[in-house]
């Protein structure tokens, strides 16, 4: 009864309930993908204006290409509004915060990607098994067919991005070596 | 009540401590009691805040847990709230009330809301805690505190305070109240003593010590000032006391006091000692002393007496008989008055006094009064006498008179003249009647012869009057011894008589004279006079005595006013008065208070006996003889005042 009236009362709950109800694993990532924004935190400068939005870059990955842009309606990061973009060459790498690299981005384009942006305040964020080894910062893998992940401590702590302990605490593994 | 009673009865300084501790440890508890409520209302709220901000963090925490779907990790999350000893379980829901994690055994319903909710149970709180991520709830925490531990745990822990600073707060004012309470008590106890010094060892002479301004000081002050009156009044009262005393025991006679039942004494005058030689203190010892040394022919009916006095309550006086110490009888005269207390005889007073020497004389007195009486009965037969000759000689008088007169007549009777002229005639018998014819001397014979029988004729005749003059006189001196005898029978009788019917004799007696005298009796008697009670005897001598004594001063006046005013009235309720007024030669002023004294005349016959006598058979028979001239040649009246017989209402009503 109590979940009704609340359901009643703020209906994007109901919505989130009523789609975590089946979520396919390219949803659940693409949700964890958008919540990272929300336990990192990025230099000032990053972002030329206040109202400046949050850019989250995607390569290599069709479905979370697809399933995110439905998920973002009305919702912000870090108080600001989430553009997702698909890449399609490194250069527009720049103006992300948030990369994506995904399998079929090949491996070459994602190690050149990694090194583009190694040193610069971009949260990476990859499935590939050797994305951490590599430089990536967070790594998807699936435990038990529930999705998990891996934080590289060093590598976000180089990028100059500050990792929420909340994340770290959630994260399956946290590497700190370099 | 009873406790304040006995409060009471503490000493000053226990009061006032007491007084002051007790509103103090009052308000102390009270204060205690109310901050105890607010304190374990005001923790209660913090643990609330406290417990709100555990749940807070704990839910902050769990974000990404939930966010990224590790119920493991939120598991752990809420494990950590076991360094928290008063939590007794905690939920995770998600947003559709499904479980995401618990802590502990939470069997309470689950509440998933989007407000933070703090209720406060039985025995818990309830804490209701959304979790939020970027302004959006991501699931709800529910923690149950446990209350009753921490609420049992924090009265303890008051209580175990309030009961500290309660103490610590007696202990406190008890020493406070001790040091402050002397300012109050000290003085007070000060003055305390001071009064008891003055009425244990009734010593006025101490004082109260006063250096403060204080109303004790007052107080102490104005004891002082009474102290110093009651000194000046002891003083006072012991001197007035010293001089009563001495006053009472100068007094010649035993002041005392007694109880009116037992008539136990309470005070005795020193006057005992002298006067029965018993000392007080003998007499006070014994409460049956006055009874065991009455005269015991006298202490019956003295007792008797006593008792009948009190039971009167007036003042009394009784007399009888008390032994002394040497064994002497003792008259006593008891003087005393009842004193009452509302109409209950409370105390007798009075006085003893010795009467020993009164009665004694008295007794002499007794004795002289019938030798008086006795020698006085012959004065009375003598008097009488007396007064028998004395009238008996004033008729005498008159006798004698007659008799000279008769004598002088008949010696200068012209019988000589009778008896020449009939010598003259046997001479001449021869030529008798050339004598009478011839004879110068015999030619005047039968005239001369007819004056001298004519002389003679009226020689007689006169001599005839005198002699039955004579005749009436010793008629009268029978008729007065007679009368005398007849009064002698009743002499000292008093009867009940007219006054008319005294004035009547008395001038019978004395009319003789006045005839002789030429002198004019005028009678003024009232009608209607009572009767009067008297020696008739005396009465009579009395008046016959005036009657006289009027006479002789008319005549020895010389005038031609010879007039004797009898006059007879009421002189007053009691009595009758008689007045004989007389136009006589009357009293000299210097007399007057000497006319009734024995042997004071003024005649040159007088023996000084009539008024003197008159004037005590007037007192005598309850009259009165008094005199009254307003000088020589002005005449005199005698007043005879004689008491009315007994019963003067009837005469009152007769006259009215």
């Amino acid at each position: 009864m109590r979940a009704l009236v609340l359901a009643f009362l703020f209906p994007f709950l109901l919505e989130s309930s009523v789609r975590a109800a089946a979520p396919t694993e390219y949803e659940v990532k693409a949700a964890f993908l958008l919540n990272f924004a929300r336990f990192v935190e990025w230099p000032a400068d990053v972002f030329p204006e206040p109202a400046a939005p949050l850019v989250i870059g995607i390569i290599g990955c069709k479905e979370l290409a697809d399933t995110l842009p439905r998920m973002i309606t009305q919702q912000t990061a870090q108080g600001r509004p989430i553009q997702i973009r698909e890449l399609q060459s490194l250069e527009s790498t720049q103006a992300c915060q948030v990369l994506f690299i995904g399998r079929t981005a090949g491996a070459s384009t994602s190690d050149e990607l990694l090194k583009s942006v190694r040193k610069r305040p971009v949260l990476t964020v990859g499935d590939a098994e050797d994305f951490n080894a590599k430089g990536g910062i967070i790594r998807f893998l699936l435990v038990d067919k529930s999705v998990r992940f891996d934080v590289h401590a060093r590598a976000a702590a180089d990028a100059a991005l500050k990792i929420s302990s909340k994340l770290l605490a959630v994260a399956r593994q946290v590497i700190t070596a370099p | 009540m009873k406790a304040l009673r006995h409060l009471s009865d503490l000493p000053i300084r226990n009061q006032i401590t007491l007084l002051l501790v007790t509103p103090c440890v009052v308000v102390l508890l009270l204060a205690g009691v109310v901050m105890m409520g607010f304190q374990v209302r005001l923790l209660r709220h913090a643990f609330a805040r406290d417990a709100e901000a555990v749940a807070h963090i704990v839910g902050a925490n769990c974000t990404a847990a939930i966010t990224f779907n590790d119920p493991k990790a939120a598991a752990e999350i809420l494990e950590s709230l076991k360094e928290k000893p008063h939590v007794v379980s905690a939920i995770l829901l998600r947003q559709d009330g499904s479980t995401f994690a618990t802590y502990g055994n939470h069997h309470w319903e689950t509440i998933v809301s989007g407000d933070h909710q703090t209720l406060f149970r039985e025995s818990d709180i309830f804490l209701v805690e959304p979790v939020i991520l970027e302004d959006k709830q991501i699931a709800t925490l529910n923690v149950v505190f446990d209350l009753g531990a921490i609420t049992a745990g924090l009265v303890k822990l008051i209580a175990g305070m309030v009961l500290i600073i309660t103490l610590v707060g007696i202990a406190v004012v008890t020493l406070l109240s001790r040091w402050l309470q002397r300012r109050i008590s000290d003085p007070i106890q000060r003055l305390t003593r001071t009064a008891e010094t003055v009425a244990v060892d009734k010593n006025y002479s101490v004082r109260a010590a006063a250096e403060s301004n204080g109303e004790l000081a007052v107080l102490a002050r104005t004891f002082n000032q009474m102290l110093v009156r009651i000194q000046e009044q002891d003083d006072a009262i012991t001197l007035s006391q010293q001089k009563l005393e001495a006053l009472v025991n100068s007094i010649e006679g035993i002041v005392w006091e007694c109880d009116p039942v037992a008539f136990r004494f309470t005070f005795v005058s020193q006057q005992s000692e002298r006067m029965l030689g018993y000392r007080p203190e003998q007499w006070l010892a014994d409460p049956n002393f006055w009874q065991s040394h009455l005269h015991p022919d006298d202490a019956r009916e003295a007792l008797r007496l006593c008792h009948d006095f009190t039971r009167e309550g007036k003042p009394y006086a009784h007399e009888y008989r008390m032994l002394a110490a040497d064994g002497r009888v003792v008259w006593i005269r008891e003087s005393g008055t009842v004193l009452h207390e509302q109409s209950r005889p409370l105390a007798v007073r009075g006085i003893f006094l010795d009467i020993t020497h009164e009665k004694l004389a008295e007794e002499d007195l007794e004795r002289l009064n019938r030798r008086l009486v006795e020698t006085s009965r012959f004065a009375g037969m003598a008097e009488v006498a007396t007064g028998v000759l004395h009238n008996v000689g004033n008729v005498l008088n008159s006798v004698t008179v007659s008799a000279n007169l008769v004598r002088d007549r008949l010696k200068a009777s012209r019988v000589s003249n009778l008896c020449r002229a009939t010598a003259m005639l046997k001479e001449r018998e021869a030529d008798l009647l050339e004598f009478l014819a011839t004879d110068p001397r015999g030619k005047r014979l039968p005239e001369y012869l007819a004056t001298v029988s004519q002389h003679i004729a009226n020689e007689q005749a006169s001599l005839i009057e005198e002699v039955s003059h004579l005749g009436t006189n010793v008629e009268h001196i029978k008729e007065i011894v007679a009368r005398q005898q007849s009064y002698a029978k009743v002499a000292g009788a008093f009867e009940d008589l007219h006054p008319e019917e005294l004035i009547d004799d008395a001038l019978r007696i004395n009319a003789t004279s006045f005839e002789r005298h030429h002198i004019v009796i005028v009678r003024e008697i009232d009608t209607h006079l009572p009767r009067v009670h008297v020696d008739r005897h005396k009465a009579l001598q009395i008046l016959i005595n005036l009657l006289r004594n009027a006479k002789e001063a008319i005549d020895a006046n010389r005038g031609s006013d010879r007039r004797l005013l009898i006059k007879v009235g009421v002189a007053d309720e009691e009595h009758v008065a008689v007045r004989i007024r007389d136009t006589g030669i009357g009293i000299a002023p210097d007399n007057l208070t000497r006319i009734f004294q024995h042997g004071f005349t003024t005649k040159k016959s007088g023996h000084g006996f009539g008024l003197h006598s008159g004037a005590n058979a007037a007192r005598e028979i309850g009259g009165r003889l008094s005199v009254h001239s307003d000088g020589l040649g002005q005449g005199a009246e005698f007043t005879l005042v004689l008491p009315v017989a007994s019963e003067p209402m009837a005469w009152r009503r007769a006259s009215a």
